[in-house]
């Protein structure tokens, strides 16, 4: 079969502009095919014939009058705009759909993400979403006429094969064919050319009496084709209302202006404390960064959260000015006081860690010594255009208030649950149905004689407050997969299911280690234990050390549907009540789980070395409060459910050169390690207690108590050069809860406490993920994948270093060494939490640890800052973190087991597997802190309680205090405005202290004191945690005092 | 980019194992002892032959170094069919011109070779057809145009004696991806598929060719009698 003699060939020629600005007349080659049939189903074939389709099509919707199936052609617009309608499942009417070739290269050009959602839709088997390439069939191709715009032709071409189809199926009595579209003209056309086209929105309306819900899911308004709602030209919609916002530039003049360097593009990020305020972070010619500060609703523009906007520079008068005029609108209607008042706290509130710093790379330093050493002071700028939309689906809940009232017949208010985004209108017939609900609504546009975006619902996700409901909230907006593995990935496992057993042939290749004395150390109830040890005398003296780590890569293979899966969820993430698993649980807690008792596979790291110095001549080393556990970059582990907690390897302390190359006395030279695949049967699983048990108690004898005490002396050792090359002790407000056995609610808090056996597992599994780095990156010096822990830039030490001062305690920041020690020193007797606050606000100045590919940095940036460690990568957590899975692969390839997979010689795919994952990871922790939040309001729910708390920072119209006892952070309001703080209160910036005249009392930092904390339900069904002093009685600002009687009762 | 669109056409509106309009137009130079004019898709070569004929000083090679690689392919590939040991003492100049380049310039150049030397009536043991495989979107692709060439993906071009299946020459380039053996083998059978259609193409042509001279030399229609004859001699 030959292409040229079934269809024939034509040619397609068109005029481009270059990138330099040069005109190029590209010719492409175009065949038209007659055995196209009627289209494809993609992964499913071609329909060749009538029988084909008439086999296909879903029969459960009929039309009414016609008593014929639809077969429905969807135009562009319809295609861009109601994706959330097309996506609805099971729904009869949208199952059967012709997309045109000139559709999806339309849609793709304007929106890949919607073009990717149609691509599943075309794959999906439940639907007969056909693919038909118009453009490439003999009858329907047309040649563009002479002066016809794109538009119009693109029109011309869906009319024509609307025809083509209407003659064939139709003719035939198959189906029904209907154009849907929404563009007038198009519309007008092609019923001229007698065919049957119809609106999406009176498509819906003709079947609403079986389907109702899908009017809800319709977006924008029926007659919205080609209307543009910048031009000024328009006027249908606006009437004699006055324009609320200015208009944005179209792309073209955007592009101009962008060149010319007049305006400036970014990335549009609301302040998460001002709901008026936003900054985007621009860089200038000379690839300096610039952040620029956008006030005001008039000047945001119409701006959301994440877009790419233009914006033009403003001076600080101009950009004040029309902040504080701008501002009458219905924008601020909703804050109640308390919450714009603590709102205004915005720049006195501490920052997520790491939260700003999370792409670890120089550019942020070089923003903030941009925006910090800048003569200038801040900038400010307005938006003038919109570069690329980043809208996406945003949970939220009806306005109380709106409940009531319903604005303008069907539309009501819905307030996003991420305070950053505006409120969203839209309409609905189900009020009461959803008013008490978390709803997932989208946005379709936002027109500029409207004060907020137009959206439209599209689902119900629980009822407000419950539990389930809430966790499922923060899921989606940590973009969090959660949909169950689907077949194809199960069909990816092993065949035998739990009944897998080692056996001689899928074990050729791997070295026999069943006779060794290993055992594993974890967390109570852990199922996924993905490491286990190893320790024993060898006849030469020395001793052998093993780290043993579940081999998922044997069961995952590159590039299968599993391996696919994983990559794409990155991380398993730990809520407190639950664990979102990256692999399927039969991997994740059996067949790879290294449990006692049976044979399983594994990754050995075997060190030979020089036995250790007696530890009894050096007595208790381990002074450094190893109990503090947590650093900068730590998962949070305050999880029951959470089998692995983070606490082994993931703790990145670590070593400054490996063992071995240090001479300090103590011994334990490493003399060599090997790497191998093997076989391991772990005699005992143990729990942290268990091995507690054994360190604590010398009299038990036996083998694993030995070597279990054998490891930990050779752990203490490891620990010490650790700290003798300055790695970081850090500490996080990470509480646990006790949990209801049945409801899952919380009952109890309690902070976390580390045992000695936790910091035995860890110090090995450091000692393996480096000497795992050292080997990848000998073999593969450009394409490892390492982490890397940028040191923190010492401008972010500077408030923590004013207020150590005041205190003084003198901190040192210029080396991982010095600031370690001087740490250790900040200690002040009868205040136990003085020194855990210091280390929590310490955190707080560290950049986020990232994982990149050595070849984009130079070998002195591996440093792994908090680690002190040159080189530092992720290898013994496989079941829960992709990144260990892929350096396995490394390690497998670097040593010859198993080939390297193809995509991981190139830096470039790596690089993009690389920023997925530090994505995850990131949003894997945020949505485990949201969940720890969220727990923390459901405990405090009826229990208003006081606690000793901490200040941390003191600002002229609130401070900031830490209640080390819950893990809370909270900010405590004084008064609303900074006029108003400066009537009632002395605050002196230098000594961070602050005097209530009236009742003389004085607040400084690191000051201990009483407060009240209680739960707070505000009008836009936000919970949220209040603390209010207590002690010293200073009056503060609370959220609706009457209100919060109610939902503590 | 998407180089297999959902509708499963290319973006040319070919599959994946089909190449592109062939066209060949003999004799189109009448200043030598054959020519060929051959078209695939939009890509355009011109290969004249001159000789066997006594040799003379050697003829200009191309200065470039992607000219040279071409120019030397083709050496290689016909030094191999050829019955040199026919003209001893004598040369063969193969002159070729790419007029448009749309990607497959490589093998548009050996087949366009192939039909001057036919119309040059220069004794070969077989045809040798050319042709290229890529391989996007995890499909194999035949015949690369030039969008699906900047790709970067891998790219054989191999040339083959249809008849005997005996590959001649081959050669591969891949800036991107790591072939491995699994899909080096796949390729290498596409190729070979796509040569056996390209001679499919070109063996009808040399019969029109044929068919017209010796209408002219006979008068009469020729049809019957070479209709079940080889191809060339």
């Amino acid at each position: 079969m030959w292409g040229a003699s079934d269809g024939e060939g034509s040619r397609h020629a068109y005029y481009r502009r270059t990138r330099r600005g040069r005109v190029q007349h590209v010719v492409r080659e175009r065949y038209l095919r007659d055995d196209v049939g009627f289209g494809t189903l993609a992964g499913r074939g071609d329909l060749r014939d009538e029988d084909a389709l008439r086999e296909v099509l879903n029969d459960e919707h009929r039309d009414k009058k016609t008593n014929m199936r639809q077969l429905l052609v969807l135009d562009t617009n319809v295609v861009l705009h109601q994706m959330d309608l097309l996506e609805v499942e099971d729904c009869a009417p949208l199952q059967n759909a012709v997309l045109l070739e000139t559709v999806l290269q339309e849609t793709k050009k304007n929106n890949l993400s919607v073009y990717n959602r149609l691509a599943l839709l075309l794959r999906d088997d439940k639907r007969c979403f056909v693919a038909f390439a118009n453009e490439h069939h003999r009858e329907t191709w047309r040649d563009q006429m002479p002066g016809e715009t794109p538009n119009d032709y693109n029109d011309r071409l869906i009319r024509e094969a609307t025809a083509w189809f209407k003659q064939l199926v139709e003719g035939e009595g198959i189906a029904r064919v209907v154009l849907v579209t929404n563009d007038r003209k198009n519309r007008d056309l092609a019923l001229k050319a007698g065919l049957h086209a119809v609106t999406i929105h009176a498509y819906v309306k003709s079947v609403q009496a079986s389907h109702p819900g899908l009017v809800e899911l319709l977006a924008g308004k029926e007659n919205d084709g080609a209307s543009d709602a910048e031009t000024d030209g328009m006027s249908t919609v606006s009437g004699a209302k006055a324009a609320r916002f200015a208009a944005h530039f179209s792309e073209p003049e955007i592009h101009r202006r962008l060149k010319a360097g007049t305006v400036v593009q970014g990335t549009f990020r609301s302040s998460p404390y001002a709901r008026d305020e936003a900054t985007i972070m621009a860089y200038t010619a000379d690839g300096q960064a610039q952040k620029i500060t956008i006030k005001g609703h008039a000047h945001m523009n119409r701006a959301v959260e994440g877009d790419r906007v233009a914006v033009v520079r403003l001076s600080a008068n101009e950009a004040l000015e029309s902040a504080t005029d701008a501002d009458d609108g219905e924008q601020n209607t909703a804050e109640d006081e308390g919450e714009s008042a603590r709102a205004g706290l915005a720049d006195e509130v501490a920052e997520e860690p790491g939260e700003a710093s999370m792409v670890g790379t120089k550019l942020p330093s070089k923003a903030r010594q941009a925006s910090s050493g800048g003569d200038a002071g801040p900038a400010y700028g307005k938006v003038v255009g919109i570069i690329k939309r980043n809208w996406r689906q945003y949970c939220g809940s009806v306005d109380e208030r709106d409940a009531t009232r319903v604005i303008k017949g069907e539309h009501v208010l819905v307030v996003p649950v991420d305070a950053k985004l505006p409120k969203i209108r839209i309409r609905t017939r189900q009020l009461d149905a959803i008013k008490d609900k978390r709803i997932l609504v989208s946005i379709d546009s936002w027109d500029r004689y409207s004060a907020f975006p137009d959206g439209h619902f599209v689902k119900v996700i629980g009822t407000i407050g419950d539990r389930e409901t809430e966790t499922a909230v923060l899921l989606h907006e940590h973009d969090i997969p959660t949909l169950e593995f689907s077949r194809k990935v199960m069909k990816c496992l092993p065949r035998e299911g739990a009944a897998w057993k080692v056996t001689p042939e899928n074990s050729q290749g791997r070295v026999d280690l069943r006779h060794l004395p290993v055992c594993s150390i974890d967390p109570p109830g852990c199922k996924d234990i993905d490491d286990a040890l190893h320790v024993r005398r060898l006849e030469n003296g020395n001793l052998e050390v093993g780290v043993h780590i579940a081999d998922v890569t044997h069961f995952v293979r590159h590039d299968s549907e599993i391996d696919k899966e994983a990559a794409n969820r990155g991380t398993s993430t730990y809520l407190v009540e639950r664990r979102l698993d990256m692999l399927p649980g039969l991997l994740t807690t059996d067949i790879c789980s290294l449990r006692g008792g049976v044979d399983r596979f594994a990754f050995s790291v075997i060190w030979e070395f020089t036995p250790p110095h007696d530890p009894a001549d050096e007595p208790a080393k381990k002074k450094r409060k190893v109990g503090d556990g947590g650093d900068a970059t730590k998962k949070s582990k305050s999880k029951k459910t959470k089998s692995k907690s983070g606490d082994n390897g993931e703790t990145e302390d670590m070593d400054l050169s490996g063992p071995g190359e240090v001479e300090d006395g103590r011994g334990l030279r490493q003399v060599s390690v090997r790497f191998c695949k093997s076989i391991i049967h772990s005699k005992a699983a143990l729990s942290y207690g268990e091995a507690q048990a054994w360190l604590d108690d010398p009299s038990a004898v036996g083998d694993l108590p030995e070597n279990v005490r054998m490891l930990n002396r050779i752990a203490r050792v490891l620990r010490q050069r650790r700290i003798d090359a300055g790695a970081l002790s850090l500490a996080s407000q990470e509480v646990r809860f006790k949990l209801d056995n049945d409801s899952h609610d919380p009952t109890d808090v309690e902070m976390y406490q580390q045992k000695e056996a936790n910091s035995l597992v860890e110090e090995f599994m450091l000692l393996a993920n480096i000497t795992v780095a050292k080997r990848i990156v000998e073999r593969y010096p450009r394409c490892s994948m390492l982490r890397r822990h940028p040191a923190p830039a010492k401008e972010m030490f500077d408030e923590l270093l004013r207020a150590a001062k005041i205190h003084g305690v003198d901190l040192k920041v210029d080396s991982s060494k010095n600031l370690a020690d001087s740490l250790d020193a900040a200690v002040r007797p009868g205040k136990p939490f003085f020194n855990k606050l210091f280390r929590i606000l310490t955190t707080r100045c560290m950049m986020q640890a990232v994982y990149f590919i050595s070849g984009d940095f130079a070998p002195p940036e591996y440093r792994h800052y908090g680690l002190a460690s040159p080189i530092y990568t992720h290898f013994t957590s496989p079941i829960r973190r992709y990144a260990d899975v892929v350096v396995h692969r490394l390690l497998a390839a670097a040593e010859d087991i198993d080939p390297l997979p193809v995509p991981y010689e190139s830096k470039d795919s790596m690089k993009e597997l690389c920023d997925n994952l530090n994505k995850r990871h990131h949003n894997a922790q945020l949505a485990g802190r949201a969940s720890i939040a969220l727990h923390t309001v459901v405990f405090f729910r009826g229990r208003t309680t006081t606690a000793t708390a901490m200040v941390s920072r003191v600002r002229e119209r609130g401070i900031v205090v830490v209640v080390p006892e819950y893990g809370i952070e909270g900010k405590i309001a004084f008064a609303k405005s900074d006029a108003e703080a400066k009537q009632a209160f002395d605050f002196d910036a230098d000594q961070m202290l602050t005097r209530h005249k009236a009742t003389g009392h004085t607040i400084q930092v690191f000051d201990e004191v009483k407060v009240k904390l209680y739960v707070h339900r505000s009008a836009a069904y936000r919970e949220s945690l209040i603390v209010t002093l207590v002690k010293p009685g200073i009056p503060c600002l609370e959220p609706g005092n009457n209100k919060a009687e109610d939902s503590t009762a | 980019m998407e180089f297999v669109q959902l509708s499963g056409l290319r973006g040319d509106g070919r599959r994946g194992n089909e190449v592109r309009k062939l066209g060949c137009h003999f004799g189109a130079v009448v200043d030598c002892d054959g020519s060929a004019m051959l078209d695939q898709g939009l890509t355009k070569v011109l290969a004249c032959v001159h000789g066997p004929r006594e040799v003379a000083q050697r003829s200009a090679r191309p200065g470039d170094r992607r000219s040279l690689a071409v120019a030397n392919f083709v050496q290689d590939t016909f030094t191999q069919v050829i019955q040199t040991e026919l003209f001893k003492g004598s040369q063969i100049d193969i002159t070729i011109h790419i007029l448009q380049a749309d990607g497959g310039v490589l093998a548009a150049c050996v087949n366009a070779t192939t039909a001057a030397l036919i119309h040059a009536g220069v004794p070969m043991v077989d045809f040798v057809t050319c042709c290229n495989v890529g391989y996007l979107d995890h499909t194999a692709l035949l015949d690369l145009n030039h969008v699906e060439e900047l790709a970067g993906g891998p790219e054989l071009s191999l040339t083959l004696l249809p008849k005997s299946g005996k590959v001649l020459t081959m050669r591969m380039a891949s800036s991107s991806v790591r072939v491995t053996e699994k899909l080096l083998q796949q390729l290498l059978d596409e190729a070979q598929a796509g040569c056996q259609l390209i001679h499919k193409v070109l063996d009808s042509k040399v019969r029109e060719l044929v068919a017209v001279a010796v209408k002219k030399r006979h008068g009469a229609d020729p049809d019957a009698e070479i209709a079940d004859a080889p191809a060339y001699q």
